[in-house]
């Protein structure tokens, strides 16, 4: 009935037309014929080709079927029919044209004209009737490939399923052409049924590239955009698609700081840091359009991951496009049969390093020794920790020779073996379905991914009663999609995208960072993790990690987001050609509630002073599971854009122009909604396509400024010149493409941070109803009033200045490829505190002001060569990013030592004493610059450079060193291959100019220390301080085993990992088609493989700097299928 | 089919619609409702709130003894260290932090450490400064409906005044010559003032003192507003910056203070009639507003003081004992005489006051209402301090300081309020506590000391029958020990009242100022020293007072450094018009 009800409302030839849209982007025009007139009055005088046949098309219902570059659409002429039918005018268009046409039906082939001599010699053939089916290299049937009898004007297309039938001359090759895939020639050497199956193309020309609020065709792309296909990003099997980039985009910097499920966001920056506050860094995320969070998102969702870098990409984003954009765009139907496919995988995810934990002897000897160095008398006589005794007994336990009290006394626990797990599970699946006819397109997916924690469950050893909850860290997430775009009528399309997720994030009601405090500040010695049978044991200085886990409750964390928009498009050909209206609303909306569920645990002391008998001690109490709390908040976002498009070509002048007004507003939670509007405008001009210039322009507001402050505007200009165009280009043959492009212009940020704190509504000047005071006998409170902020009417946005050169180019016939880039920004108007430079003695704090400046510059290259020998096809990709940031004002006093000072220097550049080797006598200590502003040292504790000369080590002898914990420099290295059904890839990514601070040491040579036992000759060599058993008072400090970093060492945070491999098998069609299947691979895959180079020890290097207290990022090794039916 | 054609038409004009209708009203977000000074001050509620939240800006001593970070012992004030009489933790990192100029390593932005304390001092006044000017030059605005109206503004006014000489005299006691601000500096003006010298300050401050001596009453309207300034603090503050001014330290430095007007003004408090001693010592630091006080900080914040600077394992083995008093203070405590029932100074070569050191009987009363020690009875528990006894030296984690010299302040401590529990243990103190600024026994002490200087012991200012000798005896009588004999020398009482000061004061923020002002910075220098205690096998104990804490006073070799603080070397930074104190313009050395 429904069909039938649809059969009605469109005829059959609008359906017929819809169905062949996908030929649109084979760059095969397409267009639908809707009048009923069979004849057709044309008088034009001077007019395109190009111009008759769009003519043609819309006076009749004819489809044209034609590649760019065998017709000459461009030439001129002159046209004067009266009422002629098609063919008639057909005939007057290609006369004395290198073209030819053969009309079939509705559909009308354009080709070269065939030389005389190619017909004569074939001898003549049977005809005979050629039918098959057209794949692409994934296995998945291609509609609308052209398949044309080789040097001949016949041919056809391949039919919603991918068949096609033709009747050819016995003999004869046929030559199958589609869109980003190679074109093929066939022989049909008696077969009457092919299967085709096409090999992408390294040429891309004629690619689609996602730009703000719309496409282009990337060879007329003059802004600096680099991209990334789904295929990309689905082979790396991390939950969190942050961290699937690493590597893959030039010029994006993706550092994965930490890895606890659900919470494990990378570090995003584009073309690095260019201002002060990392919060203020971060780029604009927008998803289909929409300012969304990409990170969860299923990777089988997502189409393409773009980032737009210099000002001619971002300016349309004008306030907020300083730090770059990245778009992500997902998936969409296509007409067809409904295409359904279904992914599974499995895998386990472990540390990419753990902390090397000391057990045995050694621990007790080191113990001892760093006992010694802190409470030894001045005379050098030793105090010792531990007795003879007691180190025979710490020996026994070792090896297991000990009575069960002194295995008590001294466990020789390794805690880290015995909280976690290796092998934590991750599993992943999904369905999609897509597909379409005329009316309507859709593409629906629904998923789910589960990922374990990295502790044991340890509830049957120690937990006391029944455990009924989960305390482990875990991540669950349920996800659908629905993407459906509905043709209304011939002008009008409504789009209607709607995705829902649910994340559950379990935990232990134990914070991350504290927790891994404990794990990793146990000692083998101290304690057991229990007393058999008695109870957890409690431990001196810290809490118990085993309990904290297993007995202290659970915090759980469930996310529920909806994300849906509504996009129509109208096309306005009626008022002017080429005009298109659309409008976006879009609401997002989410919910997060977290509970946390406390319950105690009981804790024991041995009293070891009772030598008759085991005596405990219940230390602590325990209780029952309680909620103990719940925090809940909901932001939801309403973005509307309304906006004309228009794309037209004049002859060789190709003409296209946007404009758009959209506004957002965001609210989370009580806070006050944060707003923006704007007008967006863009105007681009190509002339044949050889000389391309282009106009960007973003005025808009953001609610955080003055009225009078709140509009900015924003311009940018690029141009661009296809060299390859040219005349006297064409004899160097080796040069398949060659462009050369610039832009300038100016995007704003209006995100203002001061201290990592979000500023807002910076001019608003207020007192407070804040403060009071407790007066009489019943100390009663009376509210008090005190001066607020004081404002600053002056505020106003962030204004970065970019300018950006680049050469896109391909050579031997696109085989291998280059993209290079050359950026510069001056970054100004930064909004910086005034707390530094600005005296107390004014009893206020000065408004934050846009004082800040800073200079960011660097390059991009991308190399990649993709070549096939025989049937083994394969691909070379680089890419290398190189970007500098400096600091030229901030807020900083000019009285400040010169190698303090931040301002030249770069953003982040840690500031530090260095070490200068190790004091090697209590002379040397003695003749030594005084360290004692650091503590007091010791023989074998680290010795600081007097920087400046003063004989005395204190603050003014920190100086600027390293580099940022932001790399300055990371590049992707990746080849892959197929052969038949066997297909891999393989990506190295690695980052250089970065460095750590680690209060943690990340040196493990403390066996190579300095032996306090052994003579200074013997300590010659050692590569590390003397150790240290108290990090806190006095000299410890200097060197303490926990608090190392802190003095004089920064790490180098280079490193080279190898980041990704897959392996896959495509199953024979032979083998599955029988069952219904038309696809299956089984795949292979693993993410942070190896890390092949770096300077670390217990910590992955794409950690932050800190205390080291994070829950750690993983491997994942994982396998999985996936099958088309 | 006809609708559907007409859509198009609808589609331009939806667009004009939706685009006209944006305006600039959408970005108007900022909040509306607040205040801003004009509202304020055109309102008497809303300026008497306005002047209610000048009194949050007092910081008395609970919150200067600050315990900055959980696990480390750095961070409260100068002053709990960097005096003879108490110490401020095991390890004197303090005191250390800031001969070694370890304290800049932590700058004034670090969570704790010496350079917070130092920055935030200055910071907090000149804030409250600010806040006091913008008062001043608004109250006017303000419409004043009734007569009450009006006299409360009177008063309010006055209070303000005081408040901002309060603030001068803290910074002034801790740096010397400070910037004077007495408008309010708006964002356009010259951020850099300079410092200036002792007596303007001074001056200045006495002026602030009299206006509000002026427009305050003897006492406040209700007891409702207990803890409103009053005519008698602003005086009181007036006879405490004269003192100052005139002591040795200051005069030597030409301050031109005369100790005749700073016994005028102590002698204008006791003649106000209004303030009394109270009978108990002890009661003085538990009874709220009671008749001793002339100004303190209404329920000031704690800190967790309790946990950190008393008893240690009083509450669970939490607590830390971080402040304590040395051998050298405990010395000070005077001993009953057998034979005369005299008191006289406590002697440790005497075996008969060595066996009666702790004798509640023998010793100055005000040793056990001020601390515990070994066979003190506290909370109901015997104090065991020895090895092995239940507050002995290492009988908990490591985390607590345990008894580091042999004795615990409890002063301010009411044993038998139970506040809570802390790990199933009753915690017990005040849940409301007032930090006294100045009591009427300082009064007393002040004029003593004032009056001793101008005509010695038996004088007195204008001519009145109270003499200094009579003031200080006023002090020992209520603390229960023997009068001074009127045959003193002035020599002798001006040793006698330092003592008493020390005493009679000891943990209110005086000591450390005392020292300072009177110039015997080398007592501060000499090596300090705790108690060991050894229970014998008969049950007696032994008690060792040679070994020394806190092993790094003997790095007090530049004196001139610790009269003054140094002005934090941000400040200095951001305005390079302030000279640096005497001792600490190394540090600025580039």
């Amino acid at each position: 009935m429904k069909n039938n009800a649809k059969r009605k409302l469109f005829n059959s030839t609008l359906i017929r037309s819809l169905a062949l849209l996908i030929v649109l982007f084979a760059q095969v025009v397409l267009s639908g014929a809707y009048a009923q007139s069979p004849t057709l009055t044309i008088q034009e005088k001077n007019v395109t080709v190009r111009e008759i046949l769009s003519l043609i098309e819309k006076g009749s219902k004819v489809v044209f079927f034609y590649t760019d570059k065998d017709v000459d659409l461009n030439r001129r002429l002159n046209i004067n029919l009266v009422n002629q039918p098609v063919s008639k005018v057909l005939d007057e268009v290609f006369k004395n044209s290198i073209n030819t046409f053969k009309i079939d039906g509705n559909q009308v082939y354009i080709t070269k004209k065939l030389k005389q001599v190619d017909e004569k010699v074939k001898p003549a053939n049977k005809i005979i009737k050629i039918s098959g089916i057209v794949t692409d290299d994934k296995s998945q049937s291609v509609i609308g490939a052209g398949i044309m009898i080789n040097g001949t004007s016949k041919g056809t297309v391949t039919e919603l399923d991918g068949k096609f039938s033709l009747e050819a001359p016995e003999g004869s090759q046929l030559k199958i052409s589609y869109i980003g895939y190679e074109t093929q020639l066939v022989s049909i050497e008696g077969k009457t049924s092919l299967t085709i199956s096409l090999n992408k193309s390294q040429k891309n020309l004629d690619e689609v590239v996602v730009v703000g609020y719309g496409y282009q065709k990337k060879e007329s792309v003059v802004g600096a955009i680099s991209s990334v296909n789904a295929s990309d990003i689905i082979q790396t099997p991390v939950a969190n698609i942050s961290n699937a980039l690493n590597g893959r985009l030039p010029g994006l910097i993706a550092m994965q700081r930490q890895g606890e499920p659900g919470r494990d966001d990378a570090e995003i920056y584009i073309r690095g840091k260019s201002t002060l506050e990392g919060a203020a860094a971060t780029p604009l995320i927008l998803v289909d359009g929409v300012e969304r969070s990409f990170t969860e998102l299923d990777a089988n969702e997502i189409e393409t991951i773009s980032i737009l870098k210099d000002a001619s990409a971002t300016a349309v984003y004008g306030v907020r496009g300083a730090n770059g954009v990245i778009l992500v765009t997902t998936k969409r139907g296509t007409e067809g049969p409904a295409k359904i496919q279904f992914s599974s995988q499995i895998g386990f995810q472990n540390p990419t390093r753990k902390p090397i934990f000391r057990v045995g002897i050694l621990t007790a000897e080191l113990f001892q020794e760093a006992y010694y160095n802190d409470n030894k008398n001045a005379d050098g006589t030793g105090k010792l920790f531990y007795s003879n005794n007691q180190l025979a007994a710490i020996h026994r336990s070792v090896l297991g020779t000990a009575t069960p009290d002194e295995k008590l006394l001294y466990p020789n626990n390794n805690w880290y073996e015995e909280l976690t797990q290796g092998n934590a599970p991750q599993q992943q699946y999904n369905l999609n379905v897509s597909g379409g006819n005329k009316a309507i397109k859709y593409f629906i997916s629904g998923g789910y991914l589960s990922q374990g924690g990295a502790f044991k469950d340890l509830s049957s050893q120690y937990y006391v009663g029944q455990k009924n909850y989960n305390s482990n860290y875990t991540f669950d997430r349920y996800n659908f999609r629905s993407n459906v775009d509905i043709n209304v009528t011939k002008d009008f399309t409504a789009t209607l995208n709607l995705a829902g997720r649910l994340e559950k994030i379990n935990s232990p009601n134990v914070t991350t960072e504290a927790l891994y405090s404990y794990l990793y500040g146990m000692s083998s010695l101290f304690s057991p993790i229990a007393y058999p049978g008695i109870g957890f044991a409690e431990l001196p200085n810290s809490e118990n990690p085993a309990a904290q886990l297993t007995q202290n409750g659970f915090r759980n964390q469930t996310k529920s987001n909806i994300e849906s928009s509504i996009i129509l498009r109208y096309n306005l050909d009626f008022i002017t050609k080429g005009l298109k209206a659309r409008a976006n609303v879009s609401f997002d909306s989410q919910f997060s509630y977290s509970s946390v569920y406390w319950e105690g645990y009981d804790t024991y002391k041995r009293d070891w002073s009772n030598t008759d008998q085991a005596v405990y001690l219940q230390a602590r109490k325990g209780s029952a599971l309680s909620f103990t709390g719940e925090t809940y908040w909901n932001t939801n976002k309403q973005y509307e854009e309304f906006g004309l498009d228009y794309n037209r070509t004049f002859g060789k002048h190709n003409i296209t122009g946007l404009v758009l007004y959209n506004q957002q507003e965001y609210r989370n939670g009580a806070n006050t909604p944060y707003v923006y509007q704007g007008l967006v405008g863009r105007t681009t001009y190509n002339y044949d396509k050889k000389y391309l210039a282009e106009v960007n322009i973003g005025y808009n507001g953001s609610e955080n400024f003055a009225p009078g402050k709140r509009f900015g505007f924003f311009p940018a200009i690029s141009l661009g010149w296809v060299v390859s165009e040219e005349k006297f280009m064409k004899k160097l043959d080796f040069i398949s493409f060659l462009k050369i492009r610039g832009s300038y212009g100016e995007v704003g940020n209006d995100k203002l941070y001061i201290g990592g704190v979000e500023q807002r509504f910076l001019y608003y000047n207020d007192y407070a109803q804040s403060g009071g005071y407790r007066f009489g006998s019943n100390y009663l409170w009376w509210d008090g009033i005190m001066e607020g902020r004081i404002g600053n009417n002056d505020v106003t946005w962030e204004r970065a200045k970019k300018s950006n050169i680049g050469v896109e180019a391909n050579f031997f016939n696109s085989k291998l490829g280059l993209v290079m880039d050359l950026f510069n920004e001056d970054r100004s108007n930064i909004l910086i505190s005034q707390a530094n430079t600005v005296p107390k003695t004014g009893g206020a704090q000065l408004p934050a002001a846009n004082k800040g400046v800073t200079n960011n510059h660097g390059f991009e290259v991308e190399l990649t060569h993709r070549n096939n020998i025989g049937k083994f096809n394969y691909f070379v990709k680089g890419n290398y990013t190189f970007a500098r940031n400096k600091i030229i004002s901030i807020d900083e006093p000019t009285s400040i030592t010169p190698w303090q000072r931040q301002e030249g220097r770069p953003i982040g550049q840690p500031i530090m004493y260095e070490c200068i080797g190790l004091f090697k006598s209590v002379d040397d200590i003695a003749s030594s610059p005084s360290q004692l502003a650091i503590g007091v040292p010791i023989v074998g504790d680290r010795k600081y450079l007097d920087y400046n000369v003063d004989g005395v080590i204190n603050t003014l002898d920190r100086f600027a060193q390293g580099y940022s914990n932001i790399p300055e420099i990371s590049y992707g290295f990746s080849f892959g291959g197929n052969y038949k059904g066997f297909d891999f890839s393989v990506l190295l990514q690695g980052v250089d100019h970065v460095s750590l601070t680690f209060w943690k040491g990340q040196n493990n040579n403390e066996l190579g220390r300095w032996n306090p036992f052994l003579t200074a000759e013997q300590n010659a060599n050692a590569t590390y301080p003397t150790l240290h058993s108290n990090s806190g008072s006095g000299g410890a400090i200097n060197n303490s085993v926990t608090s190392f970093g802190v003095f004089g060492n920064v790490y180098n945070g280079a490193y080279l990992k190898l980041k990704n491999v897959e392996i896959g098998y495509s199953l024979p069609k032979s083998w599955i088609k029988s069952i219904g299947i038309s696809a299956v691979r089984i795949y292979t895959n693993g993410v942070n493989l190896a890390i092949l180079k770096d300077y670390l020890i217990f910590f992955d290097p794409e950690s932050g700097s800190g205390a080291g207290t994070f829950y750690p990022q993983m491997r994942v090794i994982n396998c999985g299928f996936n099958i088309t039916f | 089919m006809n609708t559907i054609k007409n859509i198009k038409w609808l589609i331009p004009f939806i667009f004009a619609t939706l685009i006209t209708s944006c305006s600039e009203d959408f970005l108007d977000r900022a909040p509306t409702s607040a205040l801003d000074q004009q509202k304020v001050f055109s309102d008497f509620q809303l300026t008497r709130k306005y002047q209610i939240d000048l009194y949050q800006t007092l910081r008395g001593g609970f919150s200067e003894f600050r315990y900055g970070s959980y696990s480390t012992d750095w961070g409260y004030d100068l002053i709990s260290n960097m005096d003879d009489h108490c110490m401020g933790s095991k390890n004197d990192n303090s005191t250390f932090e800031m001969i070694t100029g370890g304290w800049m390593n932590r700058g004034e932005n670090a969570n704790w450490g010496c350079a917070l304390e130092v920055a935030q001092n200055w910071r907090n006044a000149y804030q409250a400064i600010r806040a006091i000017n913008i008062f001043l030059e608004n109250y006017k605005k303000t419409p004043l409906a009734t007569p009450e109206e009006q006299a409360e503004m009177k008063s309010m006014v006055g209070e303000a005044y005081f408040l901002r000489a309060h603030h001068y005299f803290e910074l002034v006691k801790r740096w010397g010559g400070v910037p004077l601000v007495y408008k309010v500096v708006q964002p356009n003006d010259d951020q850099r003032p300079i410092r200036q010298n002792i007596t303007d300050c001074i001056d200045s401050i006495v002026s602030d003192c009299n206006k509000g001596v002026d427009l305050m009453e003897t006492g406040v309207a209700s007891s409702d507003w207990l803890g409103r300034a009053t005519k008698g603090a602003a005086m009181g503050l007036k006879a405490r910056a004269l003192l100052w001014g005139a002591s040795p330290y200051w005069s030597s430095h030409g301050s031109g203070m005369k100790y005749e007007d700073a016994a005028k003004a102590a002698l204008d408090v006791i003649n106000l009639n209004v303030y009394h001693l109270m009978p108990n010592y002890r009661d003085v630091f538990l009874v709220p507003f009671n008749s001793e006080v002339i100004y303190c900080q209404n329920s000031a914040p704690k800190n967790m003081w309790d946990l950190y600077m008393w008893v240690p394992n009083f509450l669970g083995g939490l607590t830390y004992g971080n402040f304590q008093p040395t051998q050298e203070f405990v010395d000070c405590y005077e001993i009953k005489d057998p034979v005369t029932g005299q008191y006289v100074n406590f002697d440790t070569n005497n075996p008969d006051h060595i066996a009666n050191m702790y004798n509640k009987n023998r010793r100055d009363p005000r040793f056990n209402q001020s601390m515990i020690y070994n066979g003190a009875n506290w909370q109901g528990i015997t104090c065991e301090y020895y090895t092995g006894g239940n507050l002995g030296y290492q009988t908990v984690g490591s985390l607590a300081n345990n008894f580091y010299t042999g004795y615990c302040f409890t002063k301010y401590w009411d044993e038998n309020v139970l506040v809570g529990t802390v790990n199933g243990v009753p915690r017990k103190g005040n849940p409301q506590l007032n930090w006294i600024f100045l009591r009427y026994a300082d009064i007393l002490l002040m004029y003593a000391e004032a009056q001793n200087q101008v005509g010695g012991p038996n004088s007195s200012a204008d001519g009145s029958d109270k003499t200094a000798l009579w003031a200080i005896n006023q002090v020992r009588e209520r603390a229960g020990i023997s009068d001074l004999p009127s045959s003193i020398s002035q020599a002798d009482f001006d040793v006698k009242l330092r003592n008493e000061r020390s005493i009679e004061l000891c943990i209110e923020d005086q000591r450390f100022f005392d020292v300072r002002r009177w110039g015997i910075g080398e007592e501060l220098a000499r090596d300090l020293h705790k108690v060991m205690c050894t229970k014998n096998l008969d049950g007696t104990f032994t008690y060792d007072f040679s070994q020394t804490v806190g092993p790094l006073r003997k790095h007090y070799d530049n004196l001139d450094q610790y009269i003054l603080y140094p002005i934090n070397i941000e400040e200095v930074q951001r305005n390079p018009n302030l000279t640096q104190n005497p001792g600490w313009q190394d540090i600025l050395r580039n």
